[in-house]
């Protein structure tokens, strides 16, 4: 497979999560596609030997998470929009979980996506954030605290 | 989750975003971000080139700043320019597997087909809870000798300007300082205050080992980080704001870290209103020290001015005080400060005429001086602010027991210059309990006055 076929493959199988991934962080649709963009530059920089669908999956989140990192340091100068008015809730109680959700700390909001959308455990989390697996679980701890109120609601869902 | 899962998964990547990705390997360029970044190096090198560098009223600082200053600041025309080839986009500091971050920032260099932009990572520093900690007052050795820093210091520490401007963050800051020698004209100590919009930060720096600051702390946590290998020692300090609410500098939010990096102790206390804002002027200067180093060497006493004890009377404050009588002195330690007139003095002074005009006043013995202005602290210095530097200062001091006993020897008491970013200079060192303090100020020009304070040390 040449490079350009390479690529096409990447994006079309990644594009999606990691676009979802770096809204989830930024909260704001512009800065996410620019993130998920630098995101493949650095790949082209790079041509990463990637074992597998996975790993190639965890290292460009992993990618996409620090540029989202560097965007959020630079954030005072760029406002974010906001995420709803870009992607409306379909109903008010999604509408209130996410406005908790985007409400929440970066780190916070990182782990929750990758643990509840994505479903990495928090071993796997802390390889993607380059965090400590015990610092992504009281990230997550909090999060639930802040968000005790939808998840008692939904148990068992 | 549900609700969360069932949102995301109607968020999908636009078709343009999709071209423009499908896009990236034949065009390889960049054109939105650096766009973007352009014009922000743009902006900062705008910023270094107006930022002004004072450095107090003497010592020729003012001199060396208007040449630090850059000699050309050289605004590439992004507009205008073709778009740099994504080959020339050099990679910076590489993040390990594993290694935690807060992001990093990018620094560009040349222009047009040869701009290039490098990545440096910034180190993740853990702080802890909330701690005390309280305001820290360092003691010159009594061998030593101290002067302003200037520009030649600050340039021989971190080695090049760029250092400065581009990572460090200093660039648009009025820094002062002030550096002090051991008698074999070493370098005891650096310590510099750079005092920005949004931030603020003090640092003080000694080779081979932390410091030696006598810091007061309580209830302190520190947490150690592993940052390239180097144990950085930090602490989310509680109560520990810089500035005050009239000039509307406050900033509550402060972060201190310690360590050694190649050989050079570091303590560095940042200051602002934001905890990201504080957290990257700290990991900014931690990855300078601990990857490129900081170099204390280079720093001399200058000829003649190794051992001459102080560094020459005059005003070093925000304002000059009325001199036609003693100045107010003012007591300061992390719970407060409180202010002291002099009640026993001898002065002179310049009349309107040109005449020399003395005063001579006699208060209180000390031990019957109850209604003295007290301060109770944990700090084991507080320090003297006399809002006009003297040539001598001295104290002597009793146990609150010997109140009304005027017959009652003293002792004398330690007062040191204080190294760091207080404006006048010394440190009075505290005895364990209550004691009355006499301190004996000494200005050649004026005459002699002494304060009284009750300080309570627990």
């Amino acid at each position: 497979m040449n490079h350009s076929n390479r690529l096409e493959e990447l994006v079309t199988k990644h594009e999606h999560t990691l676009f979802r991934a770096a809204l989830a962080i930024l909260g704001d649709a512009q800065e996410a596609e620019d993130a998920v963009q630098d995101t493949f530059l650095r790949y082209l920089e790079k041509r990463p030997e990637l074992r597998d669908s996975d790993h190639e999956k965890a290292w460009l989140l992993k990618v996409t998470a620090n540029r989202c990192k560097s965007i959020l340091r630079m954030r005072k100068r760029h406002p974010a929009v906001e995420l709803l008015d870009v992607y409306p809730a379909p109903d008010t109680d999604c509408r209130e979980l996410m406005e908790a959700i985007l409400a929440l700390p970066a780190n916070q909001r990182s782990a929750v996506h990758l643990h509840y959308y994505e479903g990495y455990t928090s071993e796997e989390i802390g390889a993607i954030l380059g965090q400590r697996p015990g610092t992504v679980r009281s990230h997550l701890s909090r999060a639930r605290d802040t968000l005790r109120r939808y998840l008692s609601g939904e148990e068992g869902e | 989750m549900k609700k969360y899962r069932e949102y995301m998964d109607n968020v999908r990547a636009s078709d343009t975003l999709h071209q423009r990705l499908l896009g990236l390997e034949t065009s390889g360029t960049r054109p939105v971000t650096w766009k973007k970044y352009g014009t922000m190096a743009a902006a900062l090198v705008l910023v270094v080139g107006l930022g002004a560098w004072g450095l107090g009223k003497s010592g020729g600082w003012d001199a060396l700043a208007a040449n630090f200053r850059p000699a050309a600041t050289t605004v590439p025309e992004i507009a205008d320019e073709p778009v740099p080839d994504i080959a020339l986009v050099a990679p910076g500091d590489v993040t390990e597997p594993g290694e935690k971050t807060i992001g990093g920032y990018e620094v560009v260099s040349g222009s047009g087909e040869n701009a290039m932009v490098s990545y440096y990572v910034l180190p993740y520093i853990e702080y802890g809870p909330p701690s005390d900690i309280s305001a820290a007052a360092s003691l010159v050795p009594p061998a030593g000798g101290i002067r302003e820093a200037t520009r030649d210091d600050v340039l021989a520490l971190v080695g090049k300007e760029d250092a400065l401007t581009a990572h460090l963050d200093w660039g648009g800051r009025e820094l002062r300082g002030t550096v002090g020698f051991e008698a074999d004209g070493t370098v005891w100590m650096l310590s510099l205050w750079g005092e920005g919009q949004d931030t603020a930060f003090s640092l003080e720096l000694s080779p081979g080992r932390l410091p030696p600051t006598c810091c007061v702390v309580i209830g302190e946590q520190r947490t150690i980080t592993n940052v390239w290998g180097v144990e950085v020692s930090g602490v989310n300090c509680r109560g520990a704001a810089y500035g005050d609410t009239e000039r509307g500098v406050y900033m509550d939010v402060c972060r201190e870290v310690e360590f050694i990096a190649n050989g050079v102790g570091c303590r560095m206390k940042a200051y602002g209103t934001q905890d990201g804002a504080v957290e990257e002027l700290v990991s900014r200067f931690v990855r300078w020290a601990v990857l490129e180093g900081l170099e204390l060497s280079g720093i001399g006493p200058d000829n003649g001015i190794c051992g001459y004890p102080l560094a020459p009377s005059g005003e070093t404050g925000d304002s000059v005080p009325d001199m036609s009588e003693p100045p107010i002195l003012r007591v300061l330690c992390a719970e407060g400060l409180v202010d002291g007139r002099s009640g026993n003095y001898h002065w002179n002074y310049p009349g309107e005429d040109g005449q020399t005009v003395g005063a001579i006043a006699c208060g209180l013995h000390p031990l019957d001086f109850r209604e003295a202005p007290s301060l109770t602290t944990a700090d084991d210095a507080v320090t003297l602010d006399f809002g006009r530097r003297p040539d001598r200062v001295s104290a002597v001091c009793w146990p609150d027991s010997q109140w009304g006993n005027t017959s009652a020897a003293s002792q004398a008491a330690e007062v040191g210059h204080v190294m760091g970013h207080v404006r006048d200079g010394y440190a009075l060192r505290l005895e364990e309990g209550g004691w009355i303090y006499e301190i004996s100020a000494e200005w050649d020009d004026y005459g002699t006055a002494s304060y009284v304070f009750y300080l309570i040390k627990n």
